[in-house]
């Protein structure tokens, strides 16, 4: 419509130009006047649809400006030859285009106004302006006017609805006053005949002419509410949708400029970024055109883009756009319409996110737990840390896509299907001892441990195994050792005990022997009763067949002592008095006289001596000769019967330093249970004695710290060797 | 006639040693006790005291030392059934200072020598 108008406009000017050329009579307004118009209307179109960039803007200014200039001459000299309230309204046309705003609506409101009355007073015949300048104010100035968005006129014509009463009354009212004036006109003309006043005619008509106007003023009117209503209805969706929108809304023209934004893109860019240059606000040399440029040529594709851009508050900030080309509706590329959004805090977040994950992929790698991820249920290997790897001779890359049970790791793989129910019923981690299995087939023990992760939609479970072969090794080892200690102990504990029951034995011997001492000692006193009575009886006996029995009864009282010596000799052993004797002649002087003794029972004794002359021992001489007594008296007794042989050997052990005593005979001998005995007090083979002879040996040579044997066949005899130290200046 | 006193609380030991020096000719006394051999002391001397040393009511030591602290030069034979060997007496501060010691059962006539030979 406004291009329509304004065309109209300048045609006509042109027309009217051209015909005052031709024909001067016919002239329908000045040349001047049609000049200014025809430049005032190019000025219009100029600055409506001029491209920015080429500056057509300031060229329409300087157009409608000239205009202005002209119009204000004219006011003032009166040189144009324009009529003085022509003038006027070419000067509030002029400042209303170029003040635009609410002034302009002002005037060219006035503008409206006056054309209009110019108008009326025409056809009403008071002509001071010719009809066409009006006509085409007229135009002009309801362009400008519809032009102007939410301007008052708009607003003004807002007002009306098609079903307000002020709307119903224009059509009827209008169309009544042109059939009215009409009416009257023709009934007025026809009761006259054609005397008629021809002022109160022309009245009549410009009655009917006003309704004639109101009506088509209602008519445009309501076509352009309709288009209007629609449109800006959906400009206000459409804006008000665009304002909603969080995300950054610009449009920028063909060359790049930014000419609307939403408000995030005034909130982002400010509020003066309307005319501004998309690049103004970029960060750093970047590449964002030639990205885009593909959008500017005809592209149909959404470009992405991201880039940096300051903010209004100076910041750099990361915009993330996507970009579409605008087209007119000739489908002409008239810019692009992009949306952005502020991806600093995302990205940031994406590049901790990233750096988080590569140090959890570096932990999981450099874990020595072998760590792997399988789904739960199906057990596909998703991940597989270097550990896992080393422990169960996979590579990753052989291993991941595979199920556990295909690598065929477990051994007893219901071990993992407990285990995996516990751990998801609890949502806790779950740990337990199993077997499990290399590549090479080789099974070890392990500790598993697991727990169940949910990533997205996918049920995982994170499973640390670790190698416990070592462990049960060492713990075998300590089961084992645990064991043999314990026979150690057993053993020792036997060996105690055995020693316990030989302390009992030697304390119950100990006991007996105190004992013993006791009896022995009340006894000799009966004893020396005996041995004094019997003296008396031979003293004063006469009778020479008694003194038989009265010896008898001596020697058996001697003997009874004998034994109670031993018997107290071996209960109560002695402190030893050391002496050093010549071992030879000790043992000589004494087997002289049991040699004696014992050749009237036919026994002989053989001395064999192997020792150097002179050779020295320290020895307690009561308790050696009591040894050697006994040994020889047990000896003596084992072979009388048989008329045997003892022989007795000395001899010296020169690697142990040790003098060694033997004492042997061809008697009876004994055997092994009775050797095993032999040593026992109190033990015996003999119809006579206590059995106190060994013991006491074996007591004598063990306090001398020396050692005692006894080799014993039965039938054959028996041989006993003592062992002393030959040590001359040992003291025991 | 030379005097003794047998100490001993075996009756039967005291009445076979009367025997035997009454036949020798001593001037014998006698007392089953310790503390009765005192008395005997007290009211007699004795050129030799026949002392056992296990006894009741004051045990032969304890006569040993009353008799020596009155008479140091008095002549004392220990003839004694209960103390072990010989050896001991030689180890007894007390016993040791005896003129002799026999152990029962002795030797009748070794004990006689021995009597003989102290007085």
């Amino acid at each position: 419509m406004f291009i329509l108008i304004n065309t109209a406009t300048i045609l006509f000017c042109l027309i009217n130009l051209f015909l005052s050329r031709v024909n001067p009579g016919l002239m329908l307004m000045a040349p001047l006047t049609a000049v200014l118009f025809a430049l005032f209307s190019a000025g219009l179109l100029l600055e409506k649809f001029g491209n920015i960039r080429f500056g057509a803007k300031i060229g329409a200014r300087v157009l409608i400006s000239a205009v202005l200039l002209l119009a204000v001459i004219d006011v003032f000299f009166g040189a144009i030859n324009l009529s003085y309230l022509e003038a006027l309204l070419v000067v509030m046309l002029s400042v209303s285009v170029l003040a635009k705003k609410l002034p302009g609506q002002i005037f060219s409101s006035l503008v409206l106004f006056f054309s209009s009355l110019f108008l009326i007073s025409y056809v009403y015949g008071v002509a001071f302006v010719s009809f066409f300048p009006a006509v085409f104010f007229l135009f002009i100035s309801t362009g400008i006017l519809l032009e102007e968005k939410n301007s008052f006129f708009q607003l003004w014509l807002r007002s009306f609805s098609p079903f307000s009463v002020f709307t119903k009354w224009m059509i009827p009212f209008s169309l009544s006053i042109i059939f009215l004036a009409e009416f009257i006109d023709i009934i007025f003309f026809a009761s006259y005949g054609g005397n008629a006043d021809p002022k109160l005619h022309a009245l009549f008509h410009t009655l009917s002419f006003v309704g004639l106007a109101f009506f088509t003023v209602i008519l445009i009117f309501f076509s352009f509410k309709k288009v209007e209503d629609k449109l800006y209805e959906t400009q206000g969706e459409l804006s008000s949708l665009l304002s909603a929108i969080p995300d950054i809304v610009m449009r920028v023209d063909k060359n790049k400029f930014y000419v609307w934004a939403n408000d995030a893109g005034y909130a982002f860019f400010g509020k003066d970024v309307i005319g501004k240059e998309a690049s103004y606000y970029f960060e750093e040399t970047q590449d964002t055109y030639d990205k885009v440029s593909s959008v500017f040529k005809g592209g149909e594709d959404t470009v992405y883009v991201e880039s940096w851009q300051r903010r209004s508050d100076g910041k750099r900030r990361l915009l993330a756009w996507w970009c579409r080309s605008l087209r007119d509706e000739k489908g002409e590329i008239m810019g692009a319409i992009s949306t952005a959004r502020d991806i600093t805090e995302q990205k940031q977040q994406q590049k901790e996110l990233r750096a988080s994950r590569e140090q959890l992929a570096k932990i999981f790698d450099l874990s020595p737990e072998a760590i792997t991820i399988t789904s739960q249920k199906e057990g596909f290997l998703y991940n597989a840390n270097k550990a896992a790897e080393e422990m169960f001779g996979f590579t990753r890359a052989e291993g991941v896509g595979r199920t556990i049970f295909d690598l065929n790791i477990w051994v007893d793989p219901s071990e993992r299907a407990k285990m995996v129910r516990a751990a998801v019923a609890k949502k806790v981690s779950v740990t337990s001892e199993v077997k499990m299995r290399k590549k090479t087939g080789e099974a070890f023990p392990a500790l598993i441990s697991m727990i169940p992760i949910e990533d997205r939609e996918e049920k995982l479970l994170l499973t640390v195994t670790r190698d416990i072969s070592i462990y049960k090794k060492a713990q075998e080892i300590l089961e084992r050792d645990n064991e043999m200690f314990k026979r150690m102990v057993e053993k020792e504990a036997k060996k105690i005990f055995e020693m316990e029951k030989k302390l009992a034995l030697s304390r119950r011997l100990s006991d007996l022997g105190t004992l013993a001492t006791g009896i022995a000692h009340e006894l000799r006193n009966p004893l020396g009763v005996i041995s004094t009575a019997t003296y008396n009886i031979k003293v004063k006996n006469s009778n020479p067949e008694l003194i038989g029995h009265l010896q008898n009864i001596e020697k058996k009282v001697f003997e009874s002592n004998r034994i109670i010596s031993n018997l107290l000799g071996y209960a109560k052993p002695k402190e030893l008095e050391l002496v050093r004797i010549d071992i030879s002649r000790e043992t000589k002087n004494l087997l002289d006289v049991y040699a004696n003794k014992y050749a009237e029972e036919k026994v002989i004794i053989d001395f064999l001596d192997k020792l150097k002359p002179e050779t020295f021992i320290y020895v307690d001489r009561t308790q050696f000769v009591e040894l050697l007594s006994n040994l020889v008296g047990n000896s003596f007794d084992a072979c009388r019967e048989k008329g045997g042989r003892i022989l007795v050997k000395l001899d010296a052990d020169r690697d142990a330093n040790e003098l060694v005593l033997s004492v042997e005979d061809n008697g009876e001998g004994m055997d092994k249970k009775d050797l095993e005995k032999a040593f026992d007090p109190f033990f015996s083979t003999k119809k006579e004695g206590m059995g106190l002879g060994l013991s006491i040996c074996r007591q004598i040579v063990d306090q001398h710290g020396g050692k005692t044997y006894l080799q014993s066949e039965r039938g054959k005899g028996t041989t006993v060797t003592v062992r002393f130290l030959l040590d001359a200046d040992r003291k025991i | 006639m030379k005097n003794l006193l047998i100490v001993d609380d075996d009756k039967e030991m005291v009445k076979e040693l009367v025997s035997v020096f009454e036949m020798e000719g001593y001037g014998v006394f006698f007392a089953f006790n310790g503390l009765s051999a005192l008395e005997r002391y007290r009211e007699n001397s004795y050129d030799l005291v026949l002392l056992d040393i296990k006894m009741p009511v004051l045990d032969g030591r304890e006569v040993f030392k009353a008799i020596k602290s009155k008479n140091p030069r008095q002549k004392i034979i220990i003839v004694t059934g209960s103390l072990g060997r010989v050896e001991n007496f030689k180890q007894d501060p007390v016993l040791d200072q005896a003129d002799g010691c026999f152990e029962k059962p002795f030797v009748v006539e070794q004990l006689l020598s021995r009597i003989r030979e102290l007085i």
